[in-house]
């Protein structure tokens, strides 16, 4: 009759008090865990997102380019862009490669000038950039179609041009001097945040290039297959192109706003978990006190028959532990059962956030790590939450527990 | 030259004393004679809120190896106190209370729970078992609380109790389906398991029937012959106090009475290992 034996059996004595406060344990544990996994799915939501909509897996630069580029970022040029696009091309795992050049400029009808952000994209591979926008009316810029120009929904309001208008871009050259080409709207793009919709306009890389006078790409942007293949892929580039004197960045250097929400999401996530660590602890604490005063004579006639304080701990303890690892038992298969109802029933529809049109249906991503903290969470605070009252009965003074009726 | 030694000596004798309260080793050596349990100037009291309740008032007596031995006194005289003292289960306010020598007051937690675990044997009166304990487990129970091994031959000698004690039909029951008889029969298997010198009986028969009762007086007082164990009963019970060589009466937390040491069946007893000559409690 050991103590594990001994507890078990004492659950079971007691087994609607036992289920009870398993059941409370259980719901502390579904909640966190179903909230973990609509996080967790609202975060790989976001993240594919992120990265199919412009910001690509990785992104190649001339060395330099992120550090010392800035204003003077056309000194940081890929001018050995083929060279770099040969070694990318070989890897495994690799969907789309695009290059691209930034350009600042000034658009005008003749009338209005415009400041605008404006990037020159590779049009034979372009759907990272394609994602990055919706196309309201009219089409992207076209294979070859150098002279032609897309804008932001708020820009070309400004500047009152539709498709089939023509405006003079104007800008510097890399050596300082003023250019400007007359370019055809082909199209007009949204992109649902304002701050882009009023500056952003595309063109193809080519027209960037002339209108800069330069000869290469400021990056490319790569898409993998697969998110979770960046760090090896990543670490396998680097490794092959330590000679070309670039550098390569992975989405998640480069998603600060991403990594702002997700550290957001995990302090919530880290409150959620501290109250039900909490409840946890507070309901044990609570359950092993009723066990104590039931038990009193119990603990008098053990303590009697030669058990040590350090038995009397233990075996409560015991007795706690057997609820929580119950409770992780039980808590995990509920929360994996909820999350597949909830997925397996099209998930949770969450109306638009502030900003977007359109609302979208929350499922649940389950995931191992988070069912390993949530059992750890549990344990954790139950032997904390038996420890208090563990240590209680085993200070009890023996005649009195004896005496107690 | 001789006496510097002897004060040395006296002086290591005292340090090792110091070093080790629980073994206080007098010069009658109470440890090796057959005076088991001795109480000094015994007083005991109990702060309830602001009134202090003296359940104790100078409690003075000895009990030797193998007495079966009744506490007897009205509700509140202190029958439980004293036997609380003697199971080392509670300490004087002030007096000394030595059993097998030792003095509970100065033993640290573990060293106490060891010394009940295979010095003394508790039977209550409300029998106090293990609800989720079988019968066989409920009696195992001590045994593996003090930790010992459960081979062949402890579970031979675990089986010869319950038979002793007349259960070998019920090991696999809980208490919860025996009778109250039977339950302390339980109870009495339980504290003769590990051997012990002194079995404590706080109103054994107070929850059973006339004859039940009797039953177990009878089933304590033949192992108390067959073992030689010691057992110090507390009761209101006429027919025990009848029933015991020794009685002592206390009332108000006094002895009011002792019918005194029962030296004549000792030796009678072969169980006893002491030399004839051995040191009683008042030699
Ligand atoms: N823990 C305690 N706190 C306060 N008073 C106590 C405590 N334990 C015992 N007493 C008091 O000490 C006195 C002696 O109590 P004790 O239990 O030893 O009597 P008893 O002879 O065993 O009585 P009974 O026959 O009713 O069991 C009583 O007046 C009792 O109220
Ligand atoms: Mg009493």
């Amino acid at each position: 009759m050991d103590h594990i034996t001994i507890s078990l059996r004492n659950l079971l004595r007691n087994y609607k008090r036992t289920m009870l406060t398993l059941s409370v344990l259980v719901l502390g544990i579904v909640g966190m865990l179903v909230y973990a996994g609509y996080i967790d799915f609202s975060m790989w939501g976001y993240r594919e997102e992120t990265i199919s909509g412009g910001l690509g897996h990785l992104r190649v630069y001339h060395s330099g380019y992120n550090t010392r580029g800035g204003e003077s970022y056309l000194d940081y040029l890929m001018e050995n862009e083929k060279d770099v696009y040969r070694e990318l091309i070989r890897n495994k795992g690799i969907r789309e490669i695009t290059s691209e050049l930034e350009i600042n400029g000034l658009v005008s009808n003749g009338n209005t000038s415009e400041m605008t952000m404006s990037r020159g994209y590779d049009t034979d591979s372009v759907s990272v950039i394609r994602n990055s926008f919706t196309l309201k009316e009219g089409s992207f810029v076209t294979n070859g179609g150098t002279y032609q120009i897309a804008l932001g929904v708020l820009l070309a309001e400004k500047l009152d041009a539709r498709v089939g208008s023509y405006l003079t871009y104007m800008t510097t050259t890399r050596h300082g001097a003023l250019n400007a080409i007359d370019l055809e709207v082909v199209g007009i793009l949204e992109t649902g945040l304002k701050e882009y919709d009023e500056r952003l306009s595309v063109m193809s890389i080519e027209t960037a290039k002339l209108l800069l006078d330069v000869e290469a790409a400021d990056k490319f942007i790569v898409m993998l297959e697969n998110t979770d293949d960046v760090p090896a892929i990543a670490k396998e580039f680097k490794k092959k192109t330590a000679a070309l004197d670039i550098e390569v960045k992975t989405w998640d250097e480069l998603a600060q706003f991403y990594n702002q929400v997700k550290a957001m999401n995990e302090s919530y996530f880290l409150i959620t978990q501290m109250i039900i660590l909490v409840i946890v602890a507070f309901s044990i604490i609570n359950t092993m006190r009723m066990v104590i005063y039931e038990r009193m004579r119990e603990i008098g006639t053990l303590r009697a028959i030669g058990m040590t304080k350090t038995g009397m701990v233990t075996m409560f303890m015991t007795e706690g532990l057997w609820l929580g690892i119950f409770a992780v038992i039980f808590g995990i298969a509920a929360a994996h059962l909820v999350a597949w109802i909830i997925n397996v029933s099209g998930g949770i529809y969450i109306s638009p956030p502030p900003g977007q049109s359109n609302g979208y249906h929350a499922m649940i991503r389950p995931d191992m790590i988070r069912y390993f903290q949530a059992a750890a969470i549990v344990i954790g605070s139950t032997i904390v939450g038996s420890l208090v009252p563990a240590i209680r009965a085993a200070g009890l003074k023996i005649d009195e527990s004896l005496r107690y009726i | 030259m001789k006496t510097i030694n002897n004060f040395e000596e006296a002086a290591a004798n005292e340090l090792l004393v110091n070093e080790n309260h629980s073994e206080i080793n007098t010069t009658d050596n109470l440890a090796s004679s057959a005076c088991l349990i001795r109480l000094s100037g015994v007083h005991k009291r109990y702060q309830l809120g602001k009134t202090t309740v003296n359940a104790l008032n100078g409690v003075s007596f000895s009990i030797n190896r193998g007495e079966f031995t009744a506490i007897a006194g009205p509700s509140g005289s202190g029958k439980t106190t004293i036997l609380n003292l003697i199971g080392c289960i509670d300490d004087p306010t002030s007096g000394t209370v030595l059993v097998k020598g030792k003095n509970h007051q100065f033993m640290k937690d573990r060293e106490a729970s060891i010394f009940r675990n295979q010095t003394l044997g508790y039977i209550f009166q409300n029998f106090n078992l293990i609800p989720v304990l079988s019968v066989y487990e409920n009696i195992e129970y001590p045994l593996r609380i003090g930790k010992i091994k459960i081979d062949r031959h402890t579970k031979e000698k675990i089986y010869s109790l319950i038979e002793d004690v007349g259960l070998s039909s019920y090991t696999k029951q809980r208490p919860d389906k025996l009778s109250g008889g039977q339950r302390q029969r339980v109870a009495v298997a339980r504290a003769l398991v590990c051997d012990p010198d002194i079995v404590m009986a706080d109103e054994p028969t107070a929850n059973l029937d006339h004859n039940t009762g009797l039953e177990i007086l009878n089933l304590m007082q033949k192992l108390n012959r067959r073992l030689g164990t010691t057992f110090v009963i507390s009761t209101h019970s006429e027919m025990i106090i009848e029933k015991s060589r020794r009685v002592i009466r206390v009332l108000d937390g006094k002895i009011e009475s002792d019918t005194g040491e029962d030296y004549e069946y000792q030796n009678k007893t072969d169980y006893d290992t002491v030399d004839s000559e051995r040191a009683t409690c008042s030699a």
